[in-house]
């Protein structure tokens, strides 16, 4: 039986009542050349919500797998905070570093514009967020580093850095402006110049001193060698790096025969990672911290 | 031609157990009927044959109506409901919660013994809730909305290894529904919601959590089915494995569904895209795959294949076959030879289907599919959340019958644009509207022959069935609805014999078990989020207003002490 005859009679019915809602309608903004703006900025936040926003909150925002925000009177601020920075705990993702400044605010006015039964912003939204409270999209730069007698393109290297194509890439472990892995500092803060990672990635086993290796002899005479964790009244934590992704072990002190501190000498071989040389630089030039100096021409 | 020796086998197996029945009205234990303890829920689905069956038969069609609560527990927020799965071994069940807490209750009386809390950091939950655990040398794994899969000590609920798979605020991802202990791994899949990211199939030592293999389901360079893949597609082609698998071992093989291919829905990108929309037969030790069967190439209308594969052996053409029965959201079952992929047979499971006429003799959708259109609002049916989305069918050895739930909805989509994908992005090419039952249209419960597809007896649910099915040797079916009632079924005939209102929406899936010969059924209550999305698409506004609102409980049912046999 064909599905579509037995909804030739409601069809209509449907279109009709959202017909209503299919266009920006004029609303009172004062100044008829603002009006226009603020409705082309609502058009264009249309558009955008239809790719990027409808499959979750549903077409003309009014929910389906997400919550409905149609005529919802929220604020501009929880607009703003939760398109940037995603809800804690529920599947919405931070948008603050995929959104250009301009697609957020068109995304902000027609979301306005919906929660608040139709009524026009009064103003074209402002692409700047206020301070604080969201961070400029930061593309890493295309432009080669110096790293001794070669280059680095940092921008090759933030792609190899978060290949999910493949099991072994850099964010297995680590992390970089808060996304990663969960070994070791957020490399994004490291005072270690290009040079530095560089040198550090290709010669033998590295680990920082903040997260020395350690190998804890077990009471029943066993041996587990890892990374450091955090240290409770009751676990010792280390990440065993023998496998990626690193296991975390939470070993009962109770169990603890012996803790023996590696050092910092580390215990993971980077340079047995299936990157080429051109692929190393690349990752120094991402990671590493970029001066003036280091940055050729 | 296909035979069907199976189902008179299955008549014959019946009336020798009426006989036992009456004369031992005492619990009856199955063990070999489902292959597993049959006291024990110790699995997802209950075996590794994906059956969701219980072979304890003291509950049955004539005392079910006696059936009232044994327990309740509440779990405390009700953020998201409680859509889990509990396990049960030895007299404890377990289960997850949608904050990625485990309980560990005293099945008898739900006591607590233990609690596992852990909240996810800061922006990392994945887009899926816990719904299951796994249980395995003397652990229980959890696989955390965060995208962490955990092992926790069985008795004390301490934590003894937490692996960290994907950072979701890279990829959007998370796990699938519930980890799954075959031998000596814990395998997990990836769910997305349509974020652009390439899917796997990962499995753990279960002993020291390290990987002990992945299944990409997308083949990177140089594999077989790369090419299926326009230009650099394959990096962020969706094709999650967010469900569960099931097992033969015999064979050594695991199966598993594999979802649809990015964008989910539209776009006008060329070639099959493998292995989306397939069920992959995996070797156990390995990860490599056996055979694939891919049941709609090149699929555009989010026709995912990821619901459960249910393994039945049947004789068909008069010779007896290791068989795989496997439900698409696109509406089609598919019976395939799991030993070698061989398509056997396929038909509808739903009636509400305009996108393509049928299957032809290879399993391949008939052509001219339904097409979109730039601009054109089209509907499509089934509408994005497929025939069924989640929750699982059950089969019963006793009946032979196959058991499955259909939404019978519809979704009007209007392609828009493809915008390249971008990893942790939903990827989709359609402004969906209004998903909804369509006039003539009624979601239901359907008694299939497995393999020929006949419909035995027909259910018509009261609005989409979520919640998943169990079948027991009691010869009933359980089930519940988003209104609050679980609810039995006669197996046989399709016929309401009980029910019982938890005040909260169910879209859990019922299990059963045993504690000193006593049986009982216990289901979750509080409808997960995506279950309150689709309820609430679909209702009409009168309905709407008859949703109790989302709880988290436990409930817990068995006959009374007096008057059933409580005998061990």
């Amino acid at each position: 039986m064909n599905i579509d005859s037995r909804f030739n009679g409601l069809f209509p019915a449907i279109l009709l009542l959202i017909s209503g809602a299919a266009t920006v309608s004029a609303m009172p903004v004062q100044d008829q050349d603002a009006a226009a703006a603020v409705r082309a900025q609502v058009e264009a936040g249309k558009r955008l919500f239809a790719a990027s926003c409808s499959n979750c909150h549903g077409a003309g925002g009014k929910g389906a797998i997400g919550p409905a925000l149609a005529d919802r009177g929220l604020t501009a601020e929880l607009i703003r905070g939760t398109m940037l920075n995603g809800r804690v705990g529920t599947p919405m993702p931070p948008f603050k570093d995929d959104l250009d400044a301009t697609s957020q605010a068109q995304i902000m006015a027609y979301v306005l514009w919906i929660t608040s039964a139709g009524r026009l912003p009064d103003q074209v939204i402002s692409g700047e967020a206020p301070a604080g409270s969201a961070a400029s999209a930061t593309e890493p730069s295309s432009t080669p580093v110096t790293i001794g007698a070669e280059h680095g393109i940092p921008a090759h290297g933030a792609a190899l850095f978060f290949d999910s194509t493949q099991v072994r890439s850099c964010r297995a472990c680590h992390s970089f402006g808060n996304k990663g892995g969960p070994v070791g500092p957020d490399l994004i803060n490291t005072d270690k110049t290009p040079s530095e990672i560089y040198q550090r990635i290709t010669h033998a086993k590295v680990a920082s001193a903040a997260f020395p290796a350690i190998a804890i002899e077990l009471r029943d005479g066993s041996k587990i060698v890892g990374i450091k964790g955090e240290e409770t009244d009751e676990f010792v934590r280390m990440f065993d790096v023998s496998s990626v992704p690193p296991v975390k072990r939470s070993v009962l002190k109770s169990d603890v025969g012996k803790l023996l501190v590696i050092g910092d000498s580390g215990i993971f071989d980077h340079t047995a990672l299936p990157y080429s040389k051109q692929d190393l630089l690349d990752l120094s030039a991402y990671v590493g911290k970029k001066g003036k100096a280091q940055t050729a021409k | 031609m296909i035979s069907l020796r199976h189902s008179r086998l299955n008549r014959v197996l019946m009336a020798a157990v009426v006989v036992i029945v009456v004369a031992l009205p005492a619990l009856r234990s199955k063990a070999a009927e489902s292959g597993t303890d049959s006291a024990n829920w110790a699995s997802y689905l209950g075996n590794d044959k994906a059956w969701s069956y219980s072979a304890l038969g003291q509950i049955d069609r004539r005392n079910v109506e006696r059936l009232v609560p044994a327990w309740s527990f509440s779990a405390g927020s009700n953020q998201d409901g409680l859509s889990a799965t509990p396990l049960v071994i030895d007299g404890v069940m377990y289960f997850p919660t949608a904050q990625n807490s485990v309980f560990a209750l005293d099945a008898a009386s739900g006591r607590i013994i233990w609690t596992y809390t852990n909240k996810p950091s800061e922006g990392r939950s994945g887009p899926r809730k816990p719904l299951g655990l796994a249980a395995g040398f003397g652990l229980i794994y959890l696989a955390a909305a965060d995208h962490h899969l955990i092992a926790l000590d069985q008795k004390s609920g301490r934590e003894v290894w937490n692996v960290e798979i994907s950072d979701p605020r890279q990829c959007g991802c998370g796990p699938g529904v519930a980890p799954l202990l075959v031998k000596d791994k814990i395998l997990l899949g990836v769910s997305s919601m349509d974020t652009g990211h390439r899917g796997y199939l990962d499995a753990y030592d279960a002993k020291s959590g390290k990987l002990s293999w992945r299944f990409w389901a997308i083949p990177g360079p140089g594999e077989p089915g790369h090419d299926t893949w326009p230009e650099d597609l394959w990096r962020l082609g969706t094709s999650g494995t967010w469900l569960i698998g099931s097992y033969d071992p015999e064979l050594n093989l695991v199966y598993w569904g594999i979802g649809n291919p990015g964008p989910m829905i539209g776009g006008n990108y060329p070639g099959d895209k493998l292995y989306s929309d397939s069920v992959v037969a995996l070797d156990v030790d390995t990860g490599k795959p056996k055979w694939y069967f891919q049941q709609v190439p090149n699929d555009k209308l989010d026709y995912d294949s990821t619901l459960e594969p249910v393994l039945i052996d049947a004789n068909v053409g008069g010779k007896p076959r290791k068989l795989l029965v496997q439900p698409n959201k696109g509406g089609f079952a598919y019976v395939l030879d799991r030993a070698t992929g061989k398509f056997i047979n396929g038909y509808k499971v739903s009636d509400a289907i305009n996108w393509t006429k049928g299957l032809d003799k290879n399993g391949h959708p008939l052509e001219p599919r339904l097409t979109l259109t730039p601009g054109v609002e089209t509907l499509v049916c089934p509408g994005i959340f497929g025939a069924r989305a989640v929750g699982h069918s059950t089969y019963s050895p006793r009946t032979g019958l196959w058991y499955n739930s259909s939404y019978e909805t519809c979704t009007y989509h209007t392609p828009v644009p493809v915008r390249p994908p971008r990893e942790g992005f939903t990827f989709t090419a359609s402004d969906a509207r209004d998903t909804r039952i369509p006039p003539n249209a009624h979601p239901f419960i359907g008694a299939f022959d497995p393999i020929n597809g006949d419909r035995k007896w027909t259910y018509p649910t009261n609005s989409v069935n979520i919640a998943s099915l169990l079948s027991t040797a009691g010869d009933l079916i359980f089930g519940g609805d988003i209104f609050g009632d679980v609810w039995a079924l006669d197996a046989t005939t399709g016929k309401k014999l009980w029910s019982f209102n938890i005040g909260t929406g169910i879209s859990s899936a019922p299990i059963s078990f045993a504690v000193n010969g006593r049986q009982y059924i216990a289901m979750t209550g509080g409808l997960s989020y995506v279950a309150n999305a689709l309820a609430r698409e679909v209702l009409s506004a009168e309905q709407r207003a008859k949703l109790p609102p989302t709880g988290a409980v436990v409930f817990v049912f068995a006959l009374p002490e007096t008057g059933a046999s409580a005998s061990r």
